[in-house]
């Protein structure tokens, strides 16, 4: 019994570093010299290139598997959603037509 | 879980965070006036959401204020904790959430910062070929390997190809100027 509890005490502790020092490390260190402009400018590119990769995923991605409408509705949600967002670069306003357009596929499908 | 031995769980879980550490990099030239120990607590709350908000936020060369980046963390995590609780206590009373598109909203919000992002810049045809790029290897990674390891591979090789593109039109003569 106390090596099972000995495992799980290791587990939480290693699980808590091996989140907490990837997200604090990075920005403690690097935040304090120089960086060479070629890195600053590859930096300057990750929050583009995340953002795509995160939206692509959620829209192509449904339920982690590849699907195309009418099975996955958020191909189609997307598109008003996106447009909104080029016209009034808001993010309110592009999260209710997001979420209006959705509703509404759904209501449409079903 | 308890099944699987400690190193396994633990050496998962540092795959599934790994991402973090790209987050952490990108937001640490914004953070160069903020103490330390400010930034190390800064980092400990980075979740998809809250860099995507602070790169929208910071784009250029901005300097962060950390009232402004805690406030961002906590609001969040309060917003979390607080809807989880509200789910909890009164989500059976709610017919059906996914006839709502209540779970469109993240990928919305996704779309809306990353239009942010592209328009905000002074090389915008580098970030759409740069967005472009991430949105294909997240999605074409993704059939092979875990989901949150491509977002990894897309941001790698995205950035690589912003920066090079970026380095290319600087480098490259203009024309009409003497």
């Amino acid at each position: 019994v106390t090596d099972v509890r000995a495992a799980v005490l290791w587990v939480i502790v290693g699980s808590g570093l091996v989140t907490v020092v990837p997200r604090v490390a990075p920005l403690a260190l690097l935040s304090r010299v120089a960086l060479p402009p070629a890195l600053a400018r590859w930096l300057g590119y990750v929050p583009v290139a995340v953002l795509a990769a995160l939206l692509a995923q959620a829209v192509a991605l449904p339920g982690g598997h590849p699907a195309l409408p009418p099975h996955n509705l958020g191909a189609l949600a997307i598109l008003p959603a996106l447009a909104v967002a080029a016209r009034t670069r808001s993010l309110i306003a592009t999260v209710v037509v997001g979420v209006a357009a959705m509703a509404a596929l759904r209501l449409l499908v079903r | 879980l308890l099944r699987a031995p400690a190193p396994a769980v633990i050496a998962t879980v540092f795959l599934i965070n790994l991402r973090h550490v790209l987050y952490s990099a990108a937001l640490a030239p914004h953070v160069r006036r903020v103490p330390a120990w400010q930034n190390a607590l800064i980092g400990a709350e980075l979740t998809d959401e809250t860099f995507a908000i602070a790169a929208g936020h910071l784009r250029g060369n901005r300097q962060a204020r950390a009232p402004w980046l805690f406030g961002l963390n906590v609001t969040a995590q309060a917003t979390w904790v607080a809807a989880t609780a509200l789910g909890t206590l009164v989500g059976h009373a709610l017919p059906d959430t996914q006839a709502l598109g209540l779970d469109f909203a993240l990928a919305s919000m996704f779309a809306a910062l990353l239009m942010m992002q592209v328009a905000g810049r002074p090389h915008a045809r580098v970030a759409v070929a740069v967005a472009a790029i991430g949105a294909l290897v997240a999605v074409g990674a993704a059939l092979v390997v875990p989901s949150s390891w491509a977002v990894i591979l897309a941001a790698l090789f995205a950035a690589t190809a912003g920066a090079l593109l970026e380095g290319r039109r600087l480098a490259a003569p203009r024309r009409g100027l003497p």
